[in-house]
């Protein structure tokens, strides 16, 4: 029987203290191993799915937004730009890489991505199963869309899935079937831009503003019938909800003077592009922003700035989770002193049998580090699994993070479990020196412990 | 001799001072010391038992001075070459019987042997509670097994504070016979402490320790 066994016995007969020692030690844990894991797989998220891409071109708006929108696929785009903006874009000195993205519909939630092949490239996609797209409405699916080769599908509008509006009149025909990525790419359903151009554009069209929205109007599912339901496609196919956006797209083309109808044709969502050399990175932008109804965003940027926004909320995450860690060390220090108190007289007993002060003081510390050690262990699976459940119960960081790779033990975890440690290991110093120091004579002396 | 005492003096917190009868100890003797409450009984062991450093005067353990070592050194001799028995049995109450009595072996840093752990529960009477806390065994179950915890080691010494004064006079007596014949089995002095006159007819020596006290000036 050495210190360590000696010190379970003691947790074991104060069992409701040190588990509740241990249950505050691993809440602090759980709260700062939670919030680091967190934010570092949101980070990890953008970066692994920003996919080298430099700069994205779209219509004028938050730049936020186009990028949430154009790279993680994760917020709903502005409006549209030009065909010709791109193929300007495409010509452009700087540019080494273009690629069109054109957004707007869905398949049971599963973005639709009018683009080229280029695009799958830009992810280092390899196919399953077939083969990219060739012949307009032929499509690429990514490993998360459960379609298979040979599956044909209607897509609807809006990004979302909770569109009843569906375009009937085409069908997708799949392909390609990709492998799994890790990134965005394997929860979209790629075609080629031409394609989804065809969709919106190729038809007659009522384009009255912005009442296409109310599901409730002549645009609810009954009222359709199969000759006019694109009618009203290109309102929400390429935007989305929200009338900021509606009358910016609209204020575009109106400016362009364009037929709403050849427009739409000659239209994409956002141009994705990979820059020659750093300094274009610096330049580009500027060249870009300097014309009249387009805008750059650098995604890296971007996302920069709303990582430090998050922090704030993270800051505090982990100013209460060291609270937790200090107060957990406080209750734990008073826990081993009362029980250091009743044990007065066995640990006396103990330097009569042999013992020496300083492994009653070992004693102390093993019991410390028993409780805290625990505690942390068991904080750091709760953490695990509080990030898993932040991540999961986020929608818009679907597809973005992993969630399964927040259930793996990381290196970091040793950090949390030593931080868990080192608070035992200091609410345990006052005690175990007192331990150390027991009066044995006197306390026989009085009697009983 | 294995134990003697010279010159002994301590100085309480209260500033009185306790002046104690030099002694000696053989190795198969048997001393009682004899005083009432507040005598200094307690106090003269622990200084005998290398727990409390004298203010004067010597302690030798095996003709050594015990107080010039160093104080694990002085931990470990206590450990192995001393057995204690407390009035108040002292056994952890969160370790079993049997636990509790291996505690000599594993605070003394001596290999446990499990045949002598064994011998002795079953001289004692044991066996079947061994593996009990103390907590569910009887007053005089916790007795024995303080005596077996304290003869474990074979000590050359066992010390024993007040062993008999809360029992009545059966138990006294058993309690005693079986101090008795636990130190000869072990070939270990006997050094009692108490002020229970009933069991004066059993010790070689006596060694008074009334009238010591000297209260402070």
């Amino acid at each position: 029987m050495n210190s360590v066994t000696l010190a379970v016995a003691s947790i074991r007969s104060r069992a409701l203290h040190s588990t509740l020692c241990a249950a505050a030690v691993a809440a602090g844990i759980a709260l700062l191993c939670s919030v680091f894991l967190f934010s570092q797989s949101v980070a990890d998220g953008f970066s692994r799915n920003a996919a080298g891409i430099d700069l994205v071109v779209g219509t004028k708006g938050s730049p936020l937004q186009m990028v949430l929108s154009s790279v993680y696929h994760a917020d709903i785009p502005a409006g549209n730009i030009e065909m010709r903006d791109y193929e300007k874009l495409k010509r452009n000195p700087r540019v080494k890489m273009a690629i069109p993205l054109a957004l707007g519909d869905n398949y049971k939630g599963f973005r639709m991505v009018g683009t080229t092949p280029d695009y799958l490239r830009l992810y280092k996609a390899d196919f399953a199963s077939g083969e990219v797209f060739a012949a307009p409405f032929e499509t690429v699916v990514g490993s998360g869309s459960g379609l298979s080769l040979g599956d044909k599908f209607a897509v609807s509008h809006g990004l979302a899935g909770n569109t009843r509006d569906v375009h009937d009149g085409h069908l997708y025909t799949v392909t390609g079937v990709l492998k799994p990525t890790g990134t965005v790419l394997d929860k979209l359903l790629i075609t080629d831009v031409k394609s989804v151009q065809e969709l919106h554009g190729g038809h007659d069209h009522d384009h009255q503003a912005d009442s296409d929205h109310e599901e409730g109007g002549h645009h609810s599912k009954s009222d359709h019938g199969h000759d006019d339901d694109h009618d009203h496609d290109h309102e929400h196919a390429h935007k989305s909800d929200g009338h900021d956006h509606h009358s910016k797209a609209e204020h575009a083309h109106a400016d362009h003077g364009h037929q709403e109808r050849a427009g739409l044709k000659s239209q994409i969502t956002t141009v994705l592009i990979k820059v020659r050399s750093p300094l274009d990175l610096m330049n580009l932008p500027r060249q870009i922003n300097a014309e009249s109804d387009i805008m750059a965003a650098v995604p890296s940027y971007e996302m920069a700035r709303f990582v430090k926004n998050l922090g704030v909320g993270r800051n505090l995450m982990i100013v209460l989770g060291a609270g937790f860690i200090i107060l957990s060390s406080l209750m734990l220090l008073a826990s081993l002193a009362s029980g250091l108190a009743l044990r007065r007289y066995d640990l006396a007993v103990l330097r009569v049998l042999g013992a020496t002060s300083r492994r009653l003081s070992a004693t102390v510390l093993a019991e410390a580090l028993i409780i805290s050690g625990i505690g942390a262990i068991f904080g750091v699976l709760l953490g695990h699994v509080l990030a898993y459940c932040a991540v999961i119960s986020i929608e818009s960081l679907r597809g973005l993070v992993l969630p399964e790779a927040l259930l793996i033990p990381r290196a970091m975890d040793v950090g949390f479990i030593l931080i868990g440690l080192v608070s035992g290991l200091v609410a345990s110093l006052v005690p175990s020196i007192t331990a150390a120091r027991t009066d044995i004579a006197g306390l026989l002396a009085r009697g009983r412990g | 001799m294995f134990l003697k005492s010279k010159d002994i003096t301590v100085v309480r917190k209260g500033g009185s001072t306790l002046q104690f009868p030099d002694i000696e100890v053989g190795h198969d003797d048997s001393v009682l010391l004899l005083g009432a409450s507040g005598a200094g009984k307690t106090t003269f062991l622990s200084v005998l038992a290398g727990l409390l450093r004298p203010n004067a005067g010597q302690v030798l353990v095996d003709g050594g001075d015990f107080y010039a070592i160093s104080s694990s050194k002085r931990d470990q001799e206590r450990g192995q070459k001393f057995g204690f028995i407390f009035q108040t049995l002292h056994l952890l109450p969160s370790l079993t019987l049997r636990q509790n009595i291996a505690l000599a072996a594993d605070m003394a840093n001596v290999p446990l042997q499990n045949e002598r752990l064994e011998h002795l529960l079953k001289t004692l009477g044991l066996v079947d509670k061994a593996d009990r806390k103390p907590d569910a065994l009887s007053q005089g179950e916790q007795q024995r097994a303080a005596i077996a915890r304290a003869v474990l080691l074979r000590p050359q010494i066992i010390m024993a504070d007040e062993p008999t004064s809360a029992l009545d006079d059966d138990n006294a007596n058993s309690v005693m016979d079986l101090l008795e014949a636990q130190a000869k089995e072990s070939g270990a002095a006997l050094l009692v402490a108490t002020h229970d006159n009933r069991i004066k007819g059993r010790f070689k020596t006596i060694i008074n320790l009334e009238s010591q006290v000297r209260e402070a000036a």
